[in-house]
């Protein structure tokens, strides 16, 4: 059974038998989801409301369903992975229970949990994630749309991992796969962008971002489109137009500056590639500087790490101190399972420096 | 191919009417408003080359139910037969366009006023007609009148018609699938909301009074009275906290400036009905046509509660004119708004704090948040936002006149019975703050007043107790040493409750988790992250179990201390009293703990009554 299918079919008993706090359950959870991208914390707040709701009104099922939608505001639109680890793992504990067998969400807290680790220490939990996804292929039948979300963190663990062409090849399946499903669409050019940026394919870039940028806005999706249209002005700028570039530069700005979205570090990265390319080395500073202060005490150890080599490595350039900065990444490099390779990376850093 | 050869793109005029007359457009009525607009340009242009003294414009249109036809018929200056190859057969030309470029050198007011730019609206009638005929006799000197007639393909027919006067008319014969505009009050209803502003008088189902209002409501007269009447209308809102009125302005662009003409009004309802659905919704019209009423970006975000209507030429609508780009013109625009709206606050809060306040009371959760983002609002609005406390709705001064120099809160709503008590036992109102905004918030209070203190309720209710010399106590602590509980001596409120249990945060979930490990219940890949996050909570089996806190202000536990019954009347007493604490505790027991709990109490009622 889909998702969507016991939520209409909820609905339907809902307003049929009038019940008149069952419907409030589902228009929290309907209102929260269409107010999510433009103002998480609020979603966040019905979340809370509708859950307590649920749980006094007996609905475990929603109790569950509302956890996945929570987690997936804290992950994506809060970048907030201890709060989302907090709710997720007793999520996945409680749905492992009988009267959850058919819940069609199960699946979905799987993924959500899949998703906490991958953005924790995507390295450091590589046997865990390859064998999470690998059952999780299993349990996905053709006719769940989950097969979407699926194939997203194939995505998201291939690039982790630093295999280009796999991801590439699983972001054109996903790009494919989600024709239908205008959601998943802008996303799969976002990876396709993201993709493109660690190849250096500008030109791809360019026309990956064009065609995403729209499908984001008619969505309502803020962050997927500002991070599209940073990708744009990028790529842009890589292509010598740099009028273009200055005007999609402010527009991915100005989208970002209008929600209470927390972005992720591709955004981030988008944005600081086209300073550093205009040679405004201390607007980057400054970016990375912002982007460090959303990533404190968030559990997302591997985006602080190589948010603060980032920031080192533009102090180099800017000639300032660095110590402090490379003592603090050392330290979040330590909190990695395995701190070798950030510690080599930063090592190699102040040798450049030295020299 | 040895040879380049330079080709033209070739037209598959069918499939590019179908998508442009179909597929461009997201509702029906657009159709409507199309052809008004043409008719309300076709009448400015004979206002503009015509030169009568006395020339009227004027728009009808007529709904024939019986024969499914919709007539749409101006006095505007016609149309010659060249006109009609050259601008109405030609798409993507547009005669106003071209009009506004030539006008734009000598009246840039009446430039101004034209509204047709793209030059296939008139194909969006195929939207919600089957065949469209247009009859029609210029203004030219010597013309005569002439008919076009379309079923949507790509050919038309042209050749003489019967008309007498200056003007165009254009009939309709509606599809089934489109009837419904026919219907009187939705055709009203639509030309009030696409054309009310159109300077034009528009004359609907041969009614004598035009059913537009012609004027907006800022170019009234009485522009204050005009616009509350016209929100009244429109927005179905009778008495606005305050209407900002919007002017032209000149933005700062760093490197030049740019002058925006700029109309309308912003205006903030007196509350929130439910601030979840507040957008901040913008009306936006350009050159008085109506463009859309959701319009979410130009207002700052902090703004949600306020809502408008704006004028300004220089948005630039989409093709479809459903929505406007976000290019540097509504950049700009968006600066204006904000420093506008800002300007218009800020002498509301000195000028009229009373409506002030009643802002800040009607829209407390959207002004929470932005006050949290706004040092300089938050200092405005600090000390008269209204929170929900356990005893209603209070100010952080009157609710500290009441706690003296702390702010308890909790972020969830106390949950069990035990919580509530100890709160209410503390004599203090407590804040709920589940709401994202208010914990934030209080934060930020208590970071501008110093000697304010911050006390979260929920999650740990240990905040509320207090320490207490444990040396008169000793004798029940080693009783309870004996018993394997873990015991301490506290002092808490009210001191008729003896004795609490405390377990840690989420002590549920921590054993369900054990046990679904141990019981290999979960996948394997997850129970391997499930394990390592168990792991990561360092909480030790001891305190599993819980711990009681002895409340050395309860009379019951100092007489014990003081004066105890005999050894095991004292221990059969401190069971009960930690069985019972362990059943109000308010955690969910498992029925085999239940069962102990009220096993043991039971035992030591026995060794009382023995």
């Amino acid at each position: 059974m889909s998702v969507y299918r016991w939520l209409w079919d909820f609905q339907r008993q809902a307003y049929d038998s009038q019940d008149s706090e069952r419907i409030r359950l589902a228009e929290i959870a309907a209102t929260s989801e269409q107010i999510a991208d433009d103002d998480p914390d609020r979603a966040l707040s019905l979340l809370a409301e509708g859950r307590e709701l649920a749980a006094w009104l007996g609905e475990s099922w929603w109790v569950l369903y509302i956890d996945h939608w929570r987690t997936q505001h804290l992950l994506f639109r809060k970048q907030d992975n201890n709060a989302a680890r907090e709710v997720v793992v007793p999520a996945v504990v409680e749905a492992r229970k009988e009267q959850y067998e058919r819940l069609p969400q199960r699946i979905c807290l799987h993924e959500d949990l899949i998703h906490v680790y991958l953005s924790t220490d995507p390295v450091g939990y590589t046997a865990q994630i390859d064998a999470a996804l690998a059952y999780m292929s299993g349990q996905i039948t053709p006719d769940l749309q989950c097969r979407l979300c699926h194939q997203a963190i194939v995505i998201s663990f291939a690039i982790e991992s630093g295999r280009l062409d796999d991801a590439a090849e699983a972001a054109l399946r996903y790009l494919e796969m989600s024709q239908y499903h205008n959601h998943h669409l802008a996303h799969a050019y976002a990876y396709l962008c993201q993709i493109a940026f660690l190849r250096g394919d500008w030109s791809g870039m360019y026309a990956w971002a064009e065609s995403g940028e729209p499908v984001a806005k008619r969505e309502g999706q803020r962050n997927t489109r500002a991070e599209l249209l940073a990708w744009q002005s990028l790529a842009a700028a890589r292509l010598g137009d740099q009028q273009s570039a200055r005007r999609l530069y402010r527009a991915a700005t100005s989208v970002a500056a209008r929600s209470s979205l927390v972005f992720d570090h591709w955004f981030y990265d988008a944005l600081c590639a086209y300073q550093s390319l205009e040679g405004r080395y201390e607007r980057a500073l400054e970016l990375r500087r912002r982007q460090l202060a959303t990533l404190m005490d968030k559990g997302r150890t591997v985006d602080e790490f190589r948010c603060r080599l980032e920031l080192c490595g533009l102090l180099a350039l800017l000639g300032q101190p660095l110590a402090a900065e490379l003592a603090a990444a050392r330290a979040v490099a330590g909190r990695l399972i395995d701190p070798a390779p950030a510690l080599a990376q930063l090592e190699g850093l102040e040798r450049e420096t030295q020299h | 191919m040895s040879d380049v050869t330079r080709q033209s793109f070739k037209l598959h005029l069918p499939g590019l009417l179908k998508v442009l007359a179909e597929h461009l457009y997201s509702n029906k009525q657009v159709a409507i408003r199309e052809l008004i607009q043409n008719a309300h340009d076709s009448c400015l242009r004979r206002a503009v080359e015509g030169k009568e003294q006395h020339y009227r414009p004027r728009i009808t249109i007529t709904a024939d139910g019986e024969r499914q036809m919709l007539t749409i018929s101006d006095n505007g200056c016609g149309l010659t037969a060249e006109e009609i190859d050259a601008y109405l057969a030609t798409i993507g030309r547009s005669y106003t366009r071209e009009l506004r470029e030539r006008l734009s050198m000598l009246s840039w007011e009446e430039a101004s006023r034209l509204i047709g730019q793209f030059g296939f609206g008139f194909l969006s009638a195929f939207l919600i007609a089957s065949e469209v005929m247009l009859i029609t006799r210029s203004l030219r000197p010597g013309s005569s009148a002439l008919r076009w007639q379309s079923s949507g393909d790509e050919h038309y027919d042209l050749g003489p018609g019967e008309r007498d006067e200056v003007g165009t008319t254009i009939e309709l014969c509606i599809k089934p699938s489109a009837a419904f505009v026919l219907q009187p009050n939705l055709l009203v209803e639509t030309v009030r909301k696409y054309a009310d502003f159109l300077p034009d008088p528009i004359y609907v189902a041969g009614d004598r009074t035009p059913v537009n209002l012609m004027l907006p409501p800022w170019e009234a007269r009485d522009p204050l009275a005009a616009t509350t009447e016209y929100i009244a209308r429109a927005f179905d809102l009778a008495d606005p906290l305050c209407v900002i009125p919007l002017h032209d302005e000149t933005v700062d662009l760093g490197h030049d400036s740019l002058s925006l003409p700029l109309s309308g009004f912003l205006f903030v309802p007196p509350s929130s009905v439910a601030s979840v659905r507040e957008y901040g919704d913008l009306r936006v019209f350009i050159r008085r046509m109506f463009i859309c009423d959701d319009e979410r970006e130009l207002l700052p975000p902090w703004a949600r509660f306020a809502r408008g209507v704006i004028d300004c030429p220089l948005l630039q609508p989409t093709a479809s004119r459903e929505s406007i780009h976000q290019d540097d013109a509504f950049e700009a625009i968006q600066q204006a708004l904000e420093h506008q709206l800002v300007e218009g606050l800020r002498r509301m809060a000195q000028e009229d704090p009373a409506t002030w306040r009643r802002l800040v009371r009607g829209h407390t959760d959207v002004i929470t948040g932005w006050a949290v983002r706004d040092n300089q609002f938050f200092d405005q609005v600090a000390d008269i936002v209204p929170f929900r406390t356990s005893r209603g709705r209070l100010t952080l001064p009157d609710y500290l006149a009441l706690t003296g120099d702390a702010i308890y809160f909790s972020a969830e709503q106390l949950g069990s019975l035990q919580e509530r008590l100890l709160a209410e036992g503390h004599d203090v109102p407590v804040i709920d703050a589940s709401w994202f905004a208010v914990r934030p918030f209080l934060e930020k209070y208590a970071e501008r007043q110093r000697d304010v203190g911050l006390v979260q309720l929920d999650g740990d209710v240990k905040k509320l107790l207090r320490p207490a010399d444990s040396t008169p106590f000793e004798q029940l602590l080693a009783i309870y040493q004996a018993q394997g509980v873990k015991a301490q001596i506290v002092a808490f409120k009210p001191a008729e409750l003896p004795a609490i249990v405390v377990y840690p945060p989420n002590v549920d979930f921590i054993l369900d988790a054990h046990s679904a490990l141990e019981t290999d219940e979960l996948p394997g890949p997850f129970a391997d992250l499930v394990g390592g996050y168990l792991s990561g909570l360092r909480v030790d089996e001891q305190a599993l179990r819980g711990t009681l806190y002895l409340n050395a202000t309860c009379p019951l536990i100092r007489r014990l201390a003081d004066d105890p019954p005999s050894e095991g009347a004292l221990a059969a007493v401190l069971t009960l009293l930690h069985q019972v604490a362990r059943l109000f505790a308010g955690r969910t027991l498992t029925p085999a703990d239940a069962a102990q709990a009220f096993g043991a109490a039971s035992a030591a009622i026995e060794e009382l009554l023995r």
